[in-house]
């Protein structure tokens, strides 16, 4: 018995219709994908997050923050790092549940970015003691589109400082 | 014949595609600083001017490079002993041309030894830390060296009278 096969003409056009219909499917949803992303230079902000290098410290009564009202504590900052810090975000362990939920800063520096190889104080308006402890995360200037936004970075790219 | 054509143009596009993917989400190769640079504070001191006198405040730093590479500038910074936050004394673009040895370079040469002196206003006396963070330049960009800070305790005394 003789069976017939679909012809060269329609398996071509199926292929390439097929083809078609993939390359369509991808090319959306990589256009969703990337145009999510927040990128700092040529690339995403997460891998420069990786690069970042900085020091912190936490002090409990910093002479510049004596007249702040919530309390005298500062946090230093030091850019060790090539990659320039905008901000940071410090979170402070609760030392009932032990998670890190409670925010005592998120914004920018007074100052400015801390570039590279420098260093800067903010006032955390909260009063600290013994043993606290607390989780600094740091911050870039990234582009999303045509806007500039302050990208927070993952806290696993953050340091854990301990106010002794 | 237009199947091929089709077929090809989409293969490239989805390369083409896949390549700026890969271009923004994988990080850049690292520049690292090198691993022998050792910098070594010779001698530094610090004199605050007298309320009321004619003698400004300021430091004066010597430092050699003991290391293997040479070191292209540096950051000189100087703060409270026990605080991370640092004053940036020199303006870290300028070349290292101030040297003991009279030579003029334009970066501080393994054997080599700066020196100089840096107007401090905002001085206090006290006991302070100063600390010579190197760098290098690499592709026009300032590379810190993390591991090669060298810091060192000076006390901040009030200049004598009479005596810059």
């Amino acid at each position: 018995m003789l069976k017939r096969g679909v012809s060269p003409v329609v398996a071509t056009v199926l292929l390439i219709v097929i083809v078609v219909v993939l390359a369509g499917i991808i090319f959306l949803w990589a256009r969703g994908f990337l145009s999510e992303s927040a990128v700092k230079g040529d690339r995403v902000v997460e891998t420069s997050c990786a690069d970042v290098k900085f020091e912190a410290q936490i002090i409990s009564n910093a002479d510049e923050c004596l007249n702040v009202a919530g309390g005298s504590a500062a946090i230093d900052i030091n850019n060790i790092g090539n990659v320039p810090i905008y901000g940071v975000q410090v979170l402070k362990y609760d030392s009932d549940t032990g998670s890190i939920d409670i925010k005592v800063v998120d914004k920018p520096f007074n100052g400015g970015t801390i570039t590279v190889g420098k260093s800067t104080s903010t006032c955390l308006e909260i009063s600290v003691s013994a043993q606290d402890s607390f989780r600094v995360v740091p911050k870039l200037l990234a582009e999303k589109g045509d806007t500039k936004i302050a990208y927070t970075c993952p806290e696993k790219d953050g340091i854990t400082v301990a106010y002794v | 014949m237009v199947g091929y054509v089709l077929l090809i143009s989409i293969a490239v596009a989805l390369a083409t595609a896949v390549f700026f993917y890969l271009k923004l989400y994988l990080p850049d190769d690292k520049q690292d600083c090198y691993q022998d640079i050792d910098l070594v504070i010779d001698e530094a001191s610090c004199k605050i001017g007298a309320t009321g006198s004619t003698n400004p405040s300021n430091v004066s730093i010597n430092f050699t490079n003991k290391g293997l590479f040479s070191v292209d500038g540096v950051f000189i910074k100087i703060g409270e002993l026990d605080r991370t936050f640092k004053q940036t004394l020199n303006r870290p673009d300028e070349v290292l041309m101030s040297r003991c040895n009279g030579l003029n370079e334009r970066n501080l040469k393994p054997g080599a030894t700066f020196c100089k002196t840096y107007d401090y206003p905002s001085g206090t006396t006290g006991v302070k830390e100063i600390s010579v963070q190197p760098f290098i330049w690499v592709e026009n960009k300032a590379v810190l060296c993390p591991d090669a800070i060298v810091s060192k305790k000076i006390v901040c005394n009030i200049a004598p009278v009479g005596i810059p």
